[in-house]
Order: structure tokens, then C-alpha cells, then sequence
């Protein structure tokens, strides 16, 4: 800094902690890259797992198990036991289902809730850049139409300066004219001056541009 | 543990004894009688239990359903091969400990045999040095950067498992599956009422077996129909939850569009307003202009 008002990028540069904090996001960042596999993942194990084939097969083997301890000749002979028996091994296995497709839903309602996740991360991040960008981006118009402006503003200034200038001009002129009939000056850039002659008598002339200048 | 038949008739020799039955001239003498042929006949018997246990035990049809050989029937140890040997030899002797397995895991040094000594361990070697961070030249282009690839693998990766979410609504996969089970497990059991009543010598005669036959049609009727049941309410119970997930999802993406499409709109209004704002004061410099040139007249 310093000089003119003129600013340098440099005036501007970022200071220690915010490149610190820009590199450890980018760093992050790219450690996340890292890790989208593991969402991968986690998404085709909740669209793949077999947990119904696992829950069947476990059911099963714990049905078949109880069936066998503790056999009775009596219960054996009677039909209802068989009945019952087939009643449960069916039972077991549809609620072996429900329970595969329950714990498979519960899989995939959290991976949805992790894709949900980023998705809203991920659109708050567009948004911010976006808005970010945005409102950078009409402020730098803003800016080139205020410059723009202020350069409009200083040719009228130079135009209005001329404009009295010539005016003024012309007003004396014509003054110059009223008070001395022979003066015949009417340049907008000259101006007429006044003198009083060795006769007394008051006569006009011509000066370059101001009402200082010398005689044309 | 099996003692013998003499054994007994002597016990009972022995408590009639003490009843005094000895004392008074009533003695019993079982030392002329032969109990050898009884001891053989309960040994026998014995030995046909164990071989229709063993031949049961070798012909599972629930460890062929299981694809194993192991589950379903436990083995007592009582199992015997034709011969009378032992099916299966230190069954009943407490089992010990497999031994640990030694598996070529890669170590640093390359592929070498390591024993596991614990599981579920997590490698963590403590702080390591790390390298210095990248200097970041315009963060707000990073910015935009990750922002937009964060949104491709959305779009790429989290949205197909939608889509393929939303066509599971239709998922008639376990009213499908139902009858399959039912009669798997309708088969399984009268496979092992069969195959138990075998093992207790029993042999129906042809009524009970017509009489069973019957029973088992009608349960296995009543089983096929009872799991579709089950099945169609388990399966709309799931695709219900399902749909309230999807549900749940889509509002919450729903939620998350309003917000960017309030962004943008934000955003044009801001822009619009700035171009008004820009135009309005081009305008008045103009006219300022020239209302200052026409003043200076």
C-alpha cells in the first residue's frame, strides 16, 4: 500500500489463516474423494446383500436343531405334531423373509439418508458458489458502469466548463457589440474586453479564449 | 451304564432280603438261572437304535436342503457303522479348541506367515508425519470445482439407487417366494416325522399311512395358503415402508430443490435489480449531464 489511491492486487491478498484454511478444505476435500468409494459401496451392499438368504438359512438351521432334541415316540406317532410341525417350518421361513426384507429396507433407507445427505451438502455448495459468484460478478459490473459513469460525468464537467466558457464568450461579444457598434467579434473560444481609448471613449477587443487572455 | 439283567435280579433279590422275606425260610436262589440270553437281546436292541440313528443321520434330507452336512440332526455320538464301530469316533469327547490358522497375510515386508493373534483389530500405527498442504491458488474456483463434482456423483451414483429404489415399489418377491417355502417346509416335516418315526421301529399300517397322507395334503394346503397370506401383508407392509422412505426421500430432495430454485430466483432478482439499478443511474448521469450543459448556457 501506499502512493497512490490506485489499489494493487497484493493490497488485497489473503492473509496466512484464510490460505490455511482454503488448503485444509481442499484437503479434506480430496480425503472425501478418497472415501466416495465407501459410499459406492455401502449403496451396492444395500441393493445386493442377501440378507433374506441369510436370515432363511439361519431360521432353518435353528428350526431344525430345536425339532431334533428331545425326541418323544409318543408326540412322533401323533399326526398334529407333524402338522404342527410343518406349520412352524413355514411360519419360520416367512417371517425369516419379512425379517431379511425389514433389515435389507433399514439398509437401504440409511444409505438413501446418506445420498440425501450429500445431496442437500452438495446443493448448498452450488448455491453458495453460485450466489457467491453472482453477487461478485454485479458488483464488478456495477463497478465498470460506476467507472464508466464517472468518466461521462467528467467530460460533462469538462463540456459544462467549456459550455460557460463559450457562453461567457459570447456574452461579451455581444456586449462588446452593444457598446461599440464597429466591434464585430462573435467567436465562442475568444472574449471580448473593454478599454477606455486616450479619447475617452470605450472600445472593444478580442482576447484568445479567456477573460485574461492577451489581444487576439 | 448299562448294568446287565442279573444285576437287577439280584438287586431285587437282595431288597426282598431285606423285607424279610430271607429270614423267614422264603429265600430266593437265582444262582441256577442263565440271564446271558436276556443281557444279549437288550444289547441288540440297543445296537438297532444306534444303526437306524446312524443310517438316519447319514441320509439328513434338511442337511441336503441346508447344502450341509452338519446342521439339523445333533450328533450324539451314538452313531454306529455296520461293523459296530464308532460312526463317528470322539464325537462325544470335548472338543477342543480349533487350532489357530496360519494364513499368508501381507506385511509390509511382502507376504509372510503371521498368526492372528486378535480380531477385529484396527491397524493404527499412532501419529504419523504428514505432508505439507497444497497451496491453494483460487479457492473459490476449488470451491466450484468440488461443488459441481460433489453434484455429478449425485447424479451419477445416488440417483440410479433411487430410480432402482422406486421400480422395488412393485415388489411382489416374497408373495413369490411363499409357496416355494411352504412346500419345502411342508416336505422337511414330513421327512422328519417319517424318518423319526423310523428311528423308533414304527411301521403304520396302510390306513394310518392313507390317514397321514391325507392330513399332511390338507395341511400342506392350509400351510401354502396361511404363508401367501402372510406373505402378502409382510409384502405390503415392506413396500409400504419402502414408500414411505421414498417418500421421505423425495421430500427432502424436494426440500433441497426449493432451496436452489430460491437461490437462483434470488439471484436473477438480484441481478435484474442491479441491471435497473445500473440502467436507472446511467440515466440520471445522462440526464444530469445534460441538464448541468443546458444550466451552464
Amino acid at each position: 500500500m501506499g502512493g497512490s489511491s490506485k489499489p494493487k492486487p497484493e493490497d488485497y491478498a489473503p492473509t496466512e489463516m484464510e490460505k490455511f484454511n482454503a488448503a485444509i478444505a481442499v484437503d479434506a476435500s480430496n480425503y472425501f474423494k478418497k472415501l466416495e468409494p465407501l459410499i459406492v459401496k455401502d449403496i451396492q451392499s444395500a441393493s445386493d446383500l442377501k440378507l433374506t438368504q441369510m436370515g432363511k438359512g439361519r431360521a432353518q438351521a435353528d428350526f431344525a436343531q430345536a425339532l431334533t432334541k428331545n425326541l418323544d415316540m409318543k408326540l412322533e406317532s401323533d399326526f398334529a405334531t407333524t402338522a404342527n410341525r410343518m406349520l412352524a417350518g413355514v411360519y419360520n421361513q416367512t417371517e425369516a423373509n419379512l425379517a431379511g426384507v425389514k433389515a435389507k429396507n433399514a439398509d437401504i433407507e440409511n444409505a438413501l439418508n446418506i445420498g440425501l445427505g450429500l445431496e442437500s451438502t452438495a446443493a448448498s455448495a452450488v448455491g453458495q458458489v453460485a450466489t457467491g459468484q453472482t453477487g461478485l460478478a454485479i458488483k464488478k459490473t456495477d463497478n465498470y458502469f460506476a467507472d464508466k459513469r464517472a468518466k461521462e460525468r467528467l467530460v460533462g464537467k469538462a463540456l459544462q466548463t467549456a459550455a460557460t466558457f463559450g457562453t461567457a464568450n459570447i456574452a461579451s461579444h455581444m456586449a462588446a457589440n452593444k457598446i461599440d457598434p464597429s466591434y464585430q467579434g462573435m467567436n465562442p473560444f475568444t472574449r471580448a474586453r473593454f478599454e477606455v481609448g486616450d479619447d475617452k471613449q470605450m472600445s472593444a477587443y478580442e482576447t484568445a479564449f479567456g477573460p485574461f487572455g492577451r489581444r487576439a | 451304564m448299562y448294568m446287565g439283567a442279573s444285576w437287577a435280579w439280584t438287586e431285587i433279590s437282595k431288597t426282598l432280603g431285606s423285607l424279610g422275606y430271607g429270614s423267614g425260610g422264603f429265600e430266593l436262589d437265582f444262582s441256577n438261572y442263565n440271564f446271558a440270553g436276556v443281557d444279549n437281546k437288550v444289547e441288540q436292541a440297543k445296537k438297532e437304535l444306534e444303526d437306524s440313528i446312524a443310517a438316519a443321520q447319514g441320509s439328513d434330507p434338511m442337511a441336503e436342503v441346508q447344502g450341509s452336512t452338519s446342521l439339523g440332526v445333533a450328533n450324539t455320538g451314538s452313531a454306529r457303522n455296520p461293523d459296530g464301530t464308532p460312526a463317528n469316533p470322539g464325537a462325544n469327547a470335548p472338543s477342543a479348541p480349533p487350532p489357530i490358522a496360519e494364513v499368508p497375510i501381507e506385511t509390509a515386508e511382502g507376504v509372510g506367515t503371521q498368526e492372528i493373534s486378535e480380531i477385529g483389530d484396527v491397524e493404527y500405527g499412532g501419529p504419523q508425519a504428514a505432508g505439507p498442504l497444497a497451496e491453494v491458488k483460487d479457492p473459490d474456483k476449488a470451491y466450484a470445482d468440488v461443488a459441481k463434482d460433489r453434484y455429478d456423483f449425485i447424479r451419477t451414483t445416488i440417483r440410479p439407487f433411487q430410480e432402482g429404489l422406486v421400480d422395488q415399489l412393485e415388489d411382489d418377491s416374497l408373495i413369490r417366494q411363499a409357496p416355494a417355502d411352504a412346500l419345502t417346509q411342508t416336505r422337511l416335516a414330513e421327512d422328519i416325522s417319517t424318518r423319526n418315526l423310523s428311528r423308533y421301529g414304527v411301521r403304520e399300517t396302510a390306513a394310518a399311512r392313507r390317514q397321514r397322507g391325507m392330513g399332511q395334503q390338507f395341511v400342506r394346503t392350509v400351510a401354502v395358503t396361511d404363508a401367501i397370506n402372510n406373505a402378502r401383508v409382510g409384502q405390503l407392509d415392506k413396500n409400504q415402508a419402502l414408500l414411505n422412505t421414498l417418500v421421505n426421500a423425495a421430500s427432502a430432495i424436494n426440500r433441497t430443490s426449493m432451496g436452489q430454485l430460491g437461490t437462483a430466483a434470488g439471484l436473477q432478482q438480484q441481478r435484474e435489480a442491479a441491471y435497473s439499478n445500473a440502467r436507472s443511474a446511467a440515466r440520471q448521469n445522462k440526464y444530469g449531464i445534460i441538464g448541468s450543459l443546458i444550466g451552464s448556457i
